[in-house]
């Protein structure tokens, strides 16, 4: 067989790259540009109202939905590329206590506000601040249509904002020192957090976040799964970078 | 403003310069991920490491050097190692991808923007697929790719023969001249 490209050859590439570059004109990069934010779907959920957890615990076991969620979290890690194992295995997830009370916030010092619509459904929303090589990982899982539960990881410097029906609800603050404001931090898998921001009451769950971060970029990273409203029912998404929390 | 000013810029921490660079390539970087992946999500998560890791090293960039062979050895190299992470989860997350909106995994159907060629391509080694994306559709030279794959020239030359005359025989490609295919096979 013949190593070299023959002069038949070479005329099969150059039809070969004009063929591919005409079919690859159809892929073209998404909305964002600069720090693209962008949805997958992984599983649809459904959250009971018992909630559902997924730990180390064998409480779930019971739980056919938080099984699932468990695996797909467990799938969205490796689809991520980073190791999410203790983030999955430490997620928890219950029934948001203030379903029809969005919280009104405006961010203070905003700089960067990356929003994304998605239907309800189980997505991973990634934000990359190329410069600073920030990467935020969202995942949003859907609740049924009168819960919503958040749970986050994040990095420092990072503020998420969950917006709903167009107002934003802060959902944490997360500062260089490992802190967090808005939320309360249990233990050393950071479980479970009541946050209340403004008043509201909003449901937050912290993951590991220092093998989170370890697992991927040298700062920031977040990784975010966010309740949305029922089955068709679109909802926006933001990641908002906060200069002063740098 | 040159590619080289750009670079400038990029090492001076000039956000606009990192801006600029990233949609001049953005575009090919994607396409020459999804061409590697065959999978529009993967290949956005390829892009974007590949773009992340070549703006953190873009100090090691050779003065006069194009910025674009730097960004595509990332994207390659990202593009190996999602494949590898991904292989196992795949086909499971397509099904539950599609079983949740009946959209592919980024909410656009893969499957309708994959065509025949991209399709082949998935069928072919990772080697000889990176050999000929790099060469027949970045257009890059020889010793270009033997330089973002790692490997010898003779072997990017070797790659690309035996990955064309793979190519030539899949069935359905609609860019195959009928009288080129029989003197591949000869």
């Amino acid at each position: 067989m013949r190593d070299e490209l023959s002069q038949d050859l070479a005329v099969l590439g150059r039809e070969f790259g004009a063929a591919l570059r005409a079919e690859l004109a159809l892929v073209a990069p998404g909305a964002g540009g600069w720090a693209p934010v962008r949805a997958r779907v992984v599983q649809p959920v459904r959250i009971t109202s018992a909630g559902f957890r997924g730990g180390r615990r064998p409480r779930w076991r019971h739980q056919r939905m938080a099984l699932v969620a468990a695996a797909a979290l467990t799938a969205a890690a490796l689809a991520g590329g980073i190791a999410l194992a203790s983030s999955a295995r430490s997620l928890i997830l219950r029934p948001h206590p203030a379903q029809s009370a969005p919280t009104v916030s405006q961010p203070a010092q905003q700089t960067d506000l990356r929003t994304a619509e998605a239907t309800a459904g189980f997505h991973i929303l990634r934000v990359t601040d190329y410069p600073r090589a920030r990467l935020v990982k969202v995942e949003t899982l859907p609740p049924s249509v009168t819960e919503q539960g958040v749970s986050v990881a994040a990095p420092s410097g990072v503020r998420l904002t969950y917006m709903l029906s167009g107002q934003n609800v802060i959902v944490g603050e997360f500062r260089s020192d490992g802190s967090a404001s808005g939320a309360t931090v249990f233990g050393g898998d950071r479980q479970g957090a009541l946050e209340t921001v403004d008043g509201h009451q909003t449901y937050v769950t912290y993951s590991d976040t220092g093998q989170v971060t370890g697992m991927m970029w040298a700062t920031a990273e977040a990784s975010v799964v966010v309740g949305f409203g029922g089955p068709g029912q679109p909802r926006s998404l933001a990641v908002e970078f906060v200069e002063h929390l740098r | 403003m040159s590619e080289q000013e750009l670079v400038r810029g990029c090492l001076a921490g000039d956000e606009s310069s990192y801006e600029e660079l990233f949609n001049r390539y953005q575009a090919r970087a994607l396409r020459t991920a999804y061409a590697l992946t065959g999978d529009r999500s993967e290949a956005e998560d390829a892009k974007q490491e590949g773009f992340v890791q070549a703006f953190k090293t873009i100090h090691r960039l050779a003065p006069g050097h194009e910025f674009g062979p730097w960004l595509y050895r990332s994207v390659v190299w990202a593009a190996r190692n999602r494949a590898r992470k991904a292989r196992r989860w795949r086909e499971a997350f397509s099904r539950s991808a599609a079983a949740a909106d009946g959209t592919g995994a980024s909410g656009i159907d893969d499957l309708d923007l994959r065509g025949a060629l991209v399709d082949a391509l998935r069928g072919l080694p990772a080697d000889q697929r990176e050999v000929l994306v790099l060469r027949f559709y970045l257009d890059l030279p020889e010793a270009e790719v033997a330089a973002i794959v790692g490997c010898a020239l003779g072997t990017v030359k070797s790659r690309a023969a035996r990955g064309l005359r793979r190519l030539a025989s899949s069935p359905g490609l609609a860019w195959r001249r009928p009288n080129l295919e029989e003197s591949v096979h000869a």
